[in-house]
């Protein structure tokens, strides 16, 4: 039953002409997920300076998947070199994230082009 | 057999009568060569005149067409006729026996046209049969018979278009009513490739004469004899099948042994091997020896990759991606090499191209096969046990002795090695069935298979008796972390229900009395480790004990939840626990903390508490408290993330609506879970609810857990 997790990166810029880095996810996230997800992250490798995290294709996020997105955001908090957005997450999920807290470490934005402005 | 100087004639009884059966009708086989007088005064002379065999009075037995044949190398449709002059020294004639190939008889290497002639003079016994067949064993590669200058058969496809058996049993052809002419046997030879030793073509083995039924009867005993001779070799054939199958269905249960999905390979190309080679199946040649190329080099592929598994070479990944780069050149080069016996050999341009482009992919994959080695040395630096070693040691011993005989068969028409037929002569002879060094080694192999599959069934029975050591310790543990009963809780009525997915959950909640200045009130503890099993019931019990321990310095439950997150900082291996901590005060005053946890519900609405991190993922957090009124008839509720996230077979989520209209009708515990076990249980799932009573109301409470599993 459950999808396997796959991202994808893509850049963009800003108005003000800064460039974004877009990880795009699709599946199911779980802790089947995490190399995957970080690998993404990591090898961004400081590269950009703004990420947003694309969850238009994701179905299912369970309590391990959410143990990663945390992770990735506190290395991120750690090193202090990238602002995150998040879009594309379901009404469901974006409550969840709100309550464990990942809105006080990355904004959520109801769409790429809020996101992107915002940035 | 016997010898022939051309001065004496002389008569042999039949010695070719085996048959217990035909031994009493006392027939005997004229064996008599004569030359013709006008050859017999020519004697002196340096052409002398074919022999004539004379096989008189036959019977149920069969004579060997031995002494020697006529014999000429090229092609010529008139040499099939019976007055043709094929005197030994006229017009290129010479002669040869009939019981070895030309090339070992001056025609080393020889491929192409070639003629045998005999004269023979046959009567059949009295009241035997007036007809005659005659039984080829083996010729080499095409070849048409003729009997009087008529062609009476022909087995294969002579060029342009040449096609013939790889290897098939022995064929009989009918002579009519034959008695007093010349046997004509036209062969053709394709020409040689990599492992052709030169010493090939034409007859292999002394043709037979005799009636139609004893042919028949010689035909039955040797194809008896082949497969009495192959008892052995069959059922190992059968029995490394099984294993290769064995292999591969143990392979598709459990991925993760890669070393079972190569030894499937690995025994199944040998399997494959005996299919195409050995079965006498009626393939081509060019169908045999093509599909044969890409299945060798599959068991080269699959001994390289069992040995990887085997000797724990997986972890080294320039191992790996070499072995991988090999193993493509391998397939490539072999099916390259496959496609070659596509090509009609019977034009000289094409036939040179073909020993060419033979010659040099032969040479490549006969490189790559000395890969096997290479990878035993570097397994020697690995501690493994026994059964890992013979299994891999035999695999590879039977692999490299397969390859050495075919690699010193290679151009041994140049090197004139016979190694290649040492390897194959029979060390032993167990009731006919011959066993060479290639046999024996595969029979160790199949051995050291048994051995490692026992040794593995054990290994696997004992680690499932520990495994299920360790869960029933578990259980025994949980049994203590997760209340078996729940205590009063004056004022409210209480119950608890609690679901784990697996034997062992990762969900746990307190319900703790308070004592001294708070007595009265109760600590409710609520939460969900990330993960399941023994490693979650091992946090829980970490949780559980700091819980019970901060509870004596705190019943502020931001504060409780600050310091369990300074406790499990850094423990919980990048894994997190979502805790719900609120006080229930006797007046119905309820304050609450969280740390990532589902907010609880009142009647049917979410109660508002901040969001924040679950703990044990910074050093240090501070929490904020939230403070509700509880009134007569409230429902509360409590809940872990299994309930919220319960998900149908297609995916479709529980979700926060679906709650709310659950809570409406104000459920018990046992009932709000059910309705999410219905929907698809995916994690563990726990439930508290707690209801204030109007005064006079008498408080219960109510527990639901399962029974720990039978281990």
């Amino acid at each position: 039953m459950q999808a396997a997790t796959k991202v994808t990166q893509r850049w963009t810029t800003t108005v003000s002409g800064s460039s974004v880095a877009i990880l795009t996810f699709s599946g199911d996230i779980s802790s089947a997920s995490k190399d995957l997800i970080l690998g993404a992250y990591h090898a961004l490798d400081g590269t950009a300076a703004k990420v947003l995290l694309d969850f238009r294709g994701v179905e299912y996020i369970n309590s391990s998947g959410i143990a990663i997105i945390i992770q990735m955001l506190l290395e991120a908090g750690k090193s202090g070199s990238h602002a995150f957005g998040i879009f594309g997450l379901s009404p469901h999920f974006q409550k969840v994230f709100t309550m464990v807290g990942i809105n006080k470490y990355a904004t959520l934005y109801s769409d790429e082009s809020a996101a992107v402005a915002a940035l | 057999m016997n010898q022939w100087n051309g001065q004496h004639r002389h008569k042999i009884c039949a010695q070719f009568l085996h048959s217990e059966r035909l031994r009493g009708h006392c027939i005997i086989a004229l064996l008599t060569l004569v030359i013709a007088g006008l050859s017999a005064l020519s004697c002196r002379a340096q052409i002398a005149a074919p022999p004539t065999l004379v096989i008189d009075g036959l019977g149920k037995g069969t004579a060997p067409l031995d002494g020697l044949w006529q014999f000429h190398l090229g092609d010529d449709p008139a040499w099939a006729s019976p007055t043709l002059d094929d005197r030994t020294g006229h017009s290129g004639w010479e002669q040869i026996a009939a019981d070895k190939p030309w090339g070992s008889q001056g025609h080393l290497a020889y491929a192409g046209y070639a003629w045998y002639r005999y004269h023979l003079r046959l009567s059949p016994a009295p009241g035997a049969s007036p007809e005659f067949s005659l039984l080829i064993p083996r010729i080499e590669d095409v070849y048409e018979i003729y009997w009087n200058g008529a062609r009476i058969a022909r087995h294969g496809e002579m060029p342009p278009n040449p096609s013939f058996p790889f290897a098939e049993p022995p064929q009989t052809f009918s002579l009519g009513q034959a008695r007093d002419g010349v046997l004509a046997v036209r062969v053709w030879k394709q020409p040689l490739v990599s492992f052709d030793s030169g010493q090939q073509g034409g007859f292999f083995a002394l043709p037979k004469v005799g009636s139609p039924e004893a042919i028949a009867g010689e035909l039955a005993k040797s194809n008896y004899r082949w497969l009495h001779s192959h008892q052995y070799f069959f059922g190992e054939a059968a029995l490394t099948a099984l294993v290769s199958m064995l292999a591969l269905i143990g392979w598709l249960r459990n991925r993760d042994q890669k070393a079972l999905l190569w030894m499937s390979v690995f025994s199944g190309a040998w399997v494959l091997t005996v299919i195409l080679v050995d079965l006498r199946l009626p393939l081509s040649f060019d169908f045999a020896l093509g599909w044969l190329q890409p299945v060798l080099g599959l068991r080269d592929v699959g001994l390289w990759f069992l040995l990887v598994w085997l000797l724990q070479l997986s972890g080294n990944r320039r191992v790996v991606r070499f072995t991988a780069a090999l193993a493509v050149v391998m397939m490539a080069t072999s099916s390259l090499d496959g496609l070659l016996s596509a090509v009609n050999l019977s034009s000289p341009a094409a036939a040179h191209f073909v020993q060419v482009t033979d010659a040099l992919l032969t040479a490549i994959f006969t490189l790559a096969e000395l890969y096997a080695p290479v990878l035993v040395v570097l397994g020697l630096r690995q501690r493994l046990d026994p059964a890992r070693w013979m299994v891999a040691i035999f695999a590879f011993l039977s692999q490299m002795i397969f390859v050495v005989r075919i690699a010193l068969s290679q151009g041994s028409r140049f090197t004139h090695w016979k190694i290649a037929e040492q390897i194959d002569l029979p060390l032993i002879t167990i009731n006919g069935n011959p066993f060479n060094i290639s046999t024996i080694f595969r029979l160790f192999l199949l051995i050291s298979i048994i051995y490692a599959v026992f040794r593995h069934t054990r290994e696997a029975i004992l680690r499932q008796q520990a495994v299920e050591q360790d869960l029933r310790g578990a259980q025994e543990l949980q049994r203590v972390l997760i209340p078996n009963s729940l205590p009063p809780l004056p004022g409210f009525s209480l119950t608890s229900a609690y679901t784990p997915a697996q034997e062992v959950g990762g969900d746990f909640f307190q319900i703790i009395p308070l004592e001294n200045d708070s007595s009265g009130s109760t600590l409710v503890v609520l939460g969900d480790v990330s993960g399941k099993g023994l490693r979650a019931a091992m946090a829980v019990s970490l949780i559980v004990g700091a819980i019970r321990t901060l509870a004596e310095f705190t019943t502020r439950p931001a504060e409780l939840l600050a310091g369990l997150n300074r406790r499990l900082h850094g423990r919980l291996r990048g894994g997190f626990v979502t805790c719900l901590v609120l006080r229930l005060d006797s007046d119905g005053r309820c304050v609450i903390a969280n740390a990532g946890h589902p907010a609880p519900f009142l009647n049917h609405q979410e109660i508002a508490v901040p969001g924040s991190l679950p703990l044990g993922l910074i050093p240090v957090a501070a929490y904020e408290e939230t403070t509700v009124h509880l009134e007569a008839g409230d429902h509360f509720v409590l809940y872990t993330d299994g309930l919220l996230e319960a998900r149908t077979p297609t995916g479709e989520l529980f979700g926060f609506e679906r709650l709310r209209e659950l809570f409406t009708s104000h459920p018990n515990a046992a009932q709000a879970t059910e309705a999410a076990l219905r929907f698809g249980q995916q994690d563990d799932i726990t439930v508290l609810t707690l209801t204030r009573l109007a005064i006079g109301e008498e408080s219960f409470t109510q527990l639901t857990a399962p029974e720990p599993a039978p281990v």
